[in-house]
C-alpha cells in the first residue's frame, strides 16, 4: 500500500550562500548564474519518493538570508518538522552564522526538529575556507545531519533531501487527509515527534 | 471628558462615572510574531486543501526592490499539540492554495477567504493574506517606493522619528531616521500631502512593518489608507466623527475621544498583539463595519468588556483604554471572541444607514468649523513621482 508523508521545512542561512539555489535545483532541476535576493520568503513544494511505496512532500519554506529579515524567520521555521541550515563552503563566516541559526532552531523551535547543515558550493573546492572535518566535527557535536552540495552541479542536492526524508518519522502520517481522500479528521492523530526522535537518535545513523 | 488617572491604584473617571482600573493577570504578549489562533478545526472532514501544484519562485512570489522587514522576535510557543501543529501546517497550505486560485479583486467576496480567515491566519501567511485583501499588488508601482524615499523630508519628519521611538519602544530597529518606519510614512505623506499626520499613522505602519517586508507593508499601508483610513486622516475629520461615533453609540458610555483615537490607531496599543491582528484580518476583509461588529459584541459581552476597555495602559504615554491582557474570566479567547464577533448579526447595511445619517448631521456641525489653519490644502492630492 502506498503512502504519503509531508513534513514542512524551512530553510535558513546566511544571505547568498545559495538556500533558493538549492531549492530550485531541488524542485526543479534548474540553476540560475544570477538570482535576486529573497525578500520575505518563498514557499514551494517537493516530492521525495523513498522506496516504491512510500511518499515524502516536502513543503519548503525558503527564507531570506539578509540580516534585515532575520527577525521574520520565526514565523516561518514554526512547527517546521526539518530545517536545513545552509552555509558557504568559501566563506567561513557563514558557517559562524550557520552556528548561530543552529543555536537559534534548538532554543526556539519544536524540540524534535531534524536539522542539516548543508555546505553548499562544493564546486568551488578551490576556493574552499571551511573544511569537511570542522564543519563534520561540529555537526556531530550537536546533533546534525550533514553534508555538502553543489546546487550549481548538482551534486549531493536530492541526496540531502533524501536523507532528510528517511530520517522523518514515518511511521503514522502528519498528515493523512492530503494523502488519501477523507480520512476521518477526528481519527487523524498528529505524530508524537518526540518520541519518533529519540528512537532515531539511538538508531541509524545520519547516512549523507 | 476627561481620563482622571491619579498614582498606582487607579480609577478613571468616564463622564460622572468612575471605573476601577483592572490589573489583569495574564503574560504580556510583547513583541511576539502573530500566532494564528488554535482554533480547533471545525471543517470536519469535508474540506480539502488544496495542495496541488503551488510552485512559485521568490520572483514571482514577491516584489524585488528596496526592502527591510523586522518582525517580532520570539519563537512559537512549543507546547502545541502535534495535532495544533498539523492544524496550522495546513492553514498555511491552505492559504498558499487560495491565492492563486482566487483573484485578490475577489477576495473579499469569496466564501472560503472568509472561512480561512475565521480559522486563523498563520504569521508566515499573513502579510500575504493582507496583500491580497487590500489588491496592493495591483496599486504596487515597480520603482515608485524608492524614488519617493528621496523626496525631501516631509515637515513632520521629525514628529514621525519621535514618534517611532515612543510608539514601539521594543523594537529599536524601527526608531531611525533611515529605519523602514520613517522612511515608509516619509514616503506616503510626501506622495499624498492632504493627510493630516498624527501618531496613529505610526503605529499603524509599525505594525504592518513588524509583519512584512518594507515594500510590501508600503503599499499594504497605501491600500488600507485609500480604502479605509484616509479620511479619518484627512484635514477635514467628519469622517471619523462619524465613526466614533457610532463605535460610542455600541459602546453607549464610553468617551468619543477615546474612540476617535482607538479607530485612528486602529487599535494597535489597545489590543493585544495576536488581537489585534485577528481585527485586521477581518477589518481587511469586511471594512469599517468587522470595527463596529467587535464592538456590538462588546457591548453584548457586558459591563465586564467594557471594564476591560476601560484599562489604560499605565506605563505606556497617551493611557488608551485597551483590551491587551483581559482576565480570563471576562472574555472566552481572542478566538472565540472573534469568532462571536463575526458572527454578530448585525447588518451592514444598518450600519451604513446609520452611517449616512450620521454623516449628514456632523456635516452640518462641522463644516461651520474651517479645519484648523490647513484651509489652503487641495483634497485628494496625490503626487507620484515620475517615472
Amino acid at each position: 500500500m502506498s503512502k504519503q508523508f509531508q513534513f514542512k521545512l524551512v530553510l535558513l542561512g546566511e544571505s547568498a550562500v545559495g538556500k533558493s539555489s538549492l531549492v530550485l535545483r531541488f524542485v526543479k532541476d534548474q540553476f540560475d548564474d544570477y538570482r535576486e535576493s529573497t525578500i520575505g520568503a518563498a514557499f514551494l513544494t517537493q516530492t521525495v519518493t523513498l522506496d516504491g511505496q512510500t511518499t515524502v512532500k516536502f513543503e519548503i519554506w525558503d527564507t531570506a538570508g539578509q540580516e534585515r529579515y532575520k527577525s521574520l524567520a520565526p514565523m516561518y521555521y514554526r512547527n517546521a518538522h526539518c530545517a536545513v541550515v545552509v552555509y558557504d563552503i568559501t566563506q567561513a563566516s557563514s558557517l559562524e552564522k550557520a552556528r548561530n541559526w543552529i543555536r537559534e532552531l534548538q532554543r526556539q523551535a519544536d524540540p524534535s526538529i531534524v536539522i542539516a547543515l548543508c555546505g553548499n558550493k562544493a564546486d568551488l573546492a578551490a576556493r574552499r575556507q571551511v573544511t569537511q572535518e570542522e564543519a563534520q566535527k561540529y555537526a556531530e557535536e550537536e546533533g546534525l545531519m550533514w553534508s555538502e552540495t553543489s546546487a550549481k552541479t548538482g551534486e549531493g542536492v536530492a541526496d540531502i533531501f533524501t536523507a532528510i526524508a528517511k530520517k522523518l518519522p514515518l511511521t503514522a502520517p502528519p498528515s493523512s487527509r492530503t494523502g488519501g481522500r477523507g480520512g476521518p479528521s477526528g481519527a487523524r492523530q498528529g505524530v508524537d515527534l518526540n518520541r519518533q526522535a529519540a528512537s532515531q537518535n539511538g538508531g541509524e545513523a545520519c547516512n549523507c | 471628558m476627561s481620563l482622571a488617572i491619579s498614582g498606582e491604584n487607579e480609577t478613571v473617571q468616564v463622564q460622572d462615572m468612575d471605573f476601577e482600573l483592572v490589573k489583569p493577570s495574564l503574560p504580556p504578549v510583547t513583541g511576539r510574531a502573530s500566532q494564528d489562533s488554535t482554533l480547533t478545526s471545525r471543517e470536519g472532514d469535508s474540506a480539502k486543501p488544496d495542495v496541488s501544484p503551488i510552485l512559485c519562485d521568490g520572483a514571482s512570489m514577491y516584489s524585488s526592490a528596496p526592502r527591510s522587514p523586522l518582525a517580532p522576535t520570539h519563537a512559537a510557543a512549543s507546547t502545541e499539540s502535534a495535532e495544533s501543529i498539523d492544524a496550522h501546517r495546513q492553514r498555511e497550505l491552505k492559504w498558499m492554495a487560495v491565492f492563486p486560485t482566487v483573484p485578490p479583486s475577489q477576495a473579499r467576496k469569496n466564501k472560503k477567504v472568509r472561512k480561512l480567515l475565521q480559522d486563523g491566519v498563520p504569521s508566515s501567511v499573513r502579510y500575504l493574506v493582507w496583500c491580497h485583501l487590500t489588491d496592493s499588488k495591483t496599486r504596487a508601482l515597480p520603482g515608485v517606493y524608492a524614488k519617493l524615499g528621496k523626496r525631501p523630508h516631509v515637515p513632520v519628519f521629525a514628529e514621525i522619528e519621535k514618534d517611532a521611538e515612543q510608539s514601539f519602544p521594543e523594537q529599536p530597529q524601527l526608531h531611525t531616521a533611515q529605519g523602514p518606519l520613517v522612511s515608509l510614512l516619509q514616503a506616503y505623506l510626501s506622495m499624498v500631502p492632504d493627510i493630516q499626520y498624527n501618531s496613529g499613522l505610526t503605529f499603524i505602519a509599525g505594525h504592518l512593518l513588524l509583519l512584512a517586508p518594507e515594500e510590501d507593508a508600503f503599499w499594504i499601508f497605501a491600500s488600507m489608507m485609500d480604502a479605509h483610513l484616509r479620511s479619518y486622516f484627512a484635514t477635514n475629520t467628519v469622517q471619523i466623527e462619524i465613526d466614533a461615533s457610532l463605535f460610542s453609540k455600541a459602546l453607549e458610555a464610553i468617551d468619543p475621544v477615546l474612540t476617535k483615537k482607538l479607530f485612528s490607531t486602529l487599535f494597535v496599543g489597545s489590543l493585544s498583539v495576536d488581537l489585534l491582528h485577528r481585527v485586521w484580518d477581518l477589518f481587511l476583509y469586511d471594512g469599517e463595519s468587522a470595527l463596529t461588529r467587535l464592538e456590538a459584541l462588546s457591548r453584548w459581552t457586558g459591563r465586564c468588556c467594557r471594564r476591560i476597555i476601560l484599562v489604560p495602559r499605565g506605563s505606556r504615554r497617551g493611557q488608551l483604554p485597551h483590551l491587551a491582557h483581559p482576565p480570563p474570566a471576562c472574555l472566552p479567547s481572542a478566538t472565540e471572541l472573534l469568532v462571536l464577533a463575526a458572527n454578530v448579526k448585525l447588518k451592514d447595511d444598518d450600519i451604513r444607514k446609520q452611517r449616512i445619517k450620521m454623516e449628514q448631521q456632523l456635516k452640518r456641525t462641522t463644516q461651520v468649523r474651517p479645519p484648523n489653519g490647513m484651509s489652503n490644502v487641495h483634497a485628494a492630492a496625490i503626487s507620484l513621482p515620475r517615472t
